[in-house]
């Protein structure tokens, strides 16, 4: 089963972030109250890029369901914009809605993000 | 709501998903997170006054679970009480994500020996938030720096708020000094023998409701005295004026 990189650029308020994502089948996460589709990120990774201050605005919080964790309430932060780059494909999308997880998603694999197709 | 560069659906849908991509946490590794479409309804009687003995309980895992069952399920009043305060200027989302943090505060701080029930003792900390939320950004819309950069030169010098704000010193000192002046000059007119005093005021129209200014004629006519003289003794007197003031 081949696993399926991109590059992904997140923007907040002119400051660049980039992550390697992974797309992810199993993510089914939305914001039920916007139903906007929800991708997710690691918030270590995101604190070394964005300074405190940004993260107040757009700040969301969204229900999710996990294996191992049946109720759960994550923090996300909608940016401005997020570009998906994958070999000579790009994807630009407005506002994405990213939920924030505390602990590690990719690890050495090399993945801090795990895209939600729905957001494509 | 997005652009889309023309990719091929195909291309982007690598594997389908089976029950192989559901892989348990490794070392924290989430890859199943599925969310609710819409939020989840309000716990029956029984079920919330289960979990609210379950907040005081001394297993953290079963009192974590317990709070967020609690959070969960009233998220729909959150979205109520939000709705309230449509008007205000800020969005809905926003209002129901400070809403949420009033929620998981009452949540945190519920004490069921006081006879209250949780949806009231709720509706006032998520009220309360939106509140205070409304009232910061209030004061916040209202400041604005006085250092506010507002852009800068080819140098790359900037320019501040406060170096456009404000009157000119020079405008300030040269309003104060003329008044100086004024003041000093009225005292040196005071200071005049009456017959000069009255023609220098007769001429500029000092004390008069209307300042009505008298030609030299007028006052000569005045005071009885021809016109050439009135000429020479204005000048004299605005002569000994000018050395008072100095």
């Amino acid at each position: 089963m081949k696993r399926t990189y991109c590059k992904v650029t997140l923007e907040k308020h002119g400051i660049q972030i980039p992550v390697t994502a992974l797309l992810d089948t199993g993510n089914f996460l939305v914001e039920p109250i916007s139903g906007k589709p929800v991708s997710v990120l690691e918030e270590t990774y995101l604190a070394g890029y964005l300074p405190e201050s940004e993260w107040e605005d757009g700040f969301r919080l969204i229900p999710y369901r996990s294996v191992g964790r049946r109720h759960g309430l994550m923090r996300g932060l909608i940016f401005d914009r997020m570009e998906v780059r994958r070999g000579r494909k790009c994807a630009c999308v407005r506002e994405p809605v990213i939920g924030l997880v505390r602990g590690i998603l990719g690890g050495e694999k090399g993945y801090q993000m795990l895209l939600n197709m729905k957001m494509l | 709501m997005f652009i889309k560069a023309s990719i091929s659906e195909k291309s982007w849908l690598g594997v389908a998903p089976t029950m192989k991509n559901i892989l348990f946490p490794k070392e924290n590794e989430i890859h199943y997170i599925g969310g609710t479409d819409v939020l989840p309804a309000p716990l029956e009687t029984d079920e919330e006054n289960r979990c609210v003995a379950l907040l005081d309980s001394r297993n953290t895992a079963e009192q974590k679970d317990a709070k967020s069952i609690l959070i969960e399920h009233n998220l729909r009043l959150v979205v109520y009480i939000a709705k309230k305060f449509d008007n205000t200027g800020v969005g809905v989302e926003d209002l129901i994500s400070i809403g949420t943090i009033g929620l998981i505060k009452a949540i945190n701080t519920f004490d069921n020996q006081k006879k209250i029930k949780l949806a009231t003792y709720a509706s006032r900390c998520i009220e309360n938030e939106i509140l205070m939320h409304l009232r910061r950004s209030q004061k916040m819309k209202m400041e604005v720096s006085i250092d506010e950069p507002l852009g800068s030169d080819w140098d790359g010098n900037e320019l501040l708020l406060s170096d456009i704000l404000g009157t000119d010193e020079d405008d300030i000192s040269r309003d104060m000094e003329d008044e100086a002046e004024r003041g000093m000059l009225r005292a040196a007119i005071r200071r005049l023998p009456q017959r000069e005093r009255m023609i220098i005021e007769l001429r500029y129209g000092i004390n008069d409701p209307n300042e009505k200014e008298m030609t030299q004629k007028e006052v000569a006519e005045l005071l009885g005295i021809s016109q050439s003289y009135i000429s020479r003794l204005e000048k004299k007197i605005i002569k000994k004026l000018k050395k008072e003031m100095k």
